[in-house]
């Protein structure tokens, strides 16, 4: 055995884990190996300067403000739930929702339809309809044209 | 008097309950904060850990496995908040090995007192000490502390350090061995 392992040996049997008949192994390795000795007397004067490290004090706010910190947070952790439970519980009315939607959306798009529709209607009656324009004549000046149409009340012809 | 578990608090704080909350602070907070305090050796960020290591606690109490050992779980939380804001922090006061071996030089504590354990009981050698102890490489600092501050044995420690019992005692010897030499021991 190595005295890296031997090493370990010496932690386990300062902690008081070590079975008889390791025990017994390891101190008869102690008696012929320095380095391992040496590292035994080292752990020993280093388990107990540990041990008589003086206990460091929570500072006396210390709780109140770690219990004021976490219960912030948990309200807001609430709040924030209670919301999403209301917006969750609308989830029901989605298709509903959905469908109020569309029906204004198909609504407005067809009055819009129709209006545009009528305005078109309305410009082209006033000009392109209108019965001078068909006939080609519109602004000649002359109603030489309008012979076809034209039938003297009096009997007379022109 | 809190009859109570720690098993049966964590999981009335899952469920928003904020007297569990007081209850697992008075019974805890202290030995966060030493934990912390002696893996930093910064008062107000071993402050914050501990505030840190509830928030968390708070968040995961729902994860918490009952039959789990509560100690093992909570300090498993310390740590990592430790390890974690300790990097995050601007704090940089800790001293790497060779940086504190070279700070040392000239205050060796055995100049002002032959006995070593005795020069060890004056502030300023315990502060020596924990300094030491800070410089440690993370893994085998965490091992001493929970080995020597909180009472581990090196089956819980190998439980909130997901290692191995083996490792572990390889750890504390490692530290061991690195401590007497800062301490020139």
């Amino acid at each position: 055995m190595s005295c890296r392992k031997w090493q370990i040996q010496i932690l386990r049997w300062q902690e008081e884990e070590l079975d008889r008949e390791s025990e017994a192994a390891l101190l008869q390795h102690l008696e012929t190996c320095a380095s391992c000795r040496d590292a035994a007397d080292t752990f020993s004067q280093i388990d107990r300067i540990l041990l008589g490290m003086p206990q460091p004090s929570a500072p006396p706010l210390l709780r109140e403000s770690i219990v004021s910190r976490v219960i912030e947070q948990m309200r807001e952790d609430s709040a924030k739930s209670t919301l999403s439970r209301f917006f969750g519980s609308l989830a029901y009315f989605r298709p509903a929702v959905a469908g109020i939607i569309l029906v204004l959306g198909i609504g407005l798009g067809v009055l819009t339809g129709l209006n545009v529709s009528y305005s078109i209607n309305t410009r082209s009656t006033s000009t392109a309809c209108d019965v001078l324009t068909l006939a080609g004549i519109e602004g000649t000046g002359s109603d030489s044209s309008l012979d076809f149409i034209w039938t003297d009340p009096s009997g007379g012809g022109r | 008097m809190h009859a109570q578990s720690d098993a049966d608090l964590i999981q009335a704080l899952g469920n928003g309950d904020e007297n569990s909350l007081r209850v697992l602070v008075d019974r805890h907070s202290a030995a966060i904060y030493r934990f912390s305090i002696r893996f930093t050796g910064d008062e107000s960020l071993a402050q914050d850990i501990a505030q840190e290591v509830f928030l968390r606690l708070y968040r995961n109490a729902r994860r918490y496995v009952p039959g789990t050992p509560f100690k093992a779980w909570l300090f498993t939380i310390v740590r990592n908040s430790s390890i974690d804001l300790a990097r995050s922090y601007t704090y940089r006061k800790a001293y790497s090995l060779e940086e504190y071996s070279r700070e040392r030089e000239g205050t060796h504590p055995h100049d002002a007192n032959p006995d070593p354990e005795e020069s060890y009981l004056s502030k300023e050698s315990a502060d020596q000490v924990a300094q030491a102890v800070r410089s440690l490489p993370e893994k085998q600092r965490t091992a001493v502390i929970l080995r020597y501050y909180e009472g581990m044995s090196a089956r819980e420690i190998a439980e909130i350090m997901r290692s191995t019992v083996a490792s572990v005692e390889s750890l504390l010897v490692r530290a061991k061995r690195n401590l007497a030499k800062l301490l020139a021991l």
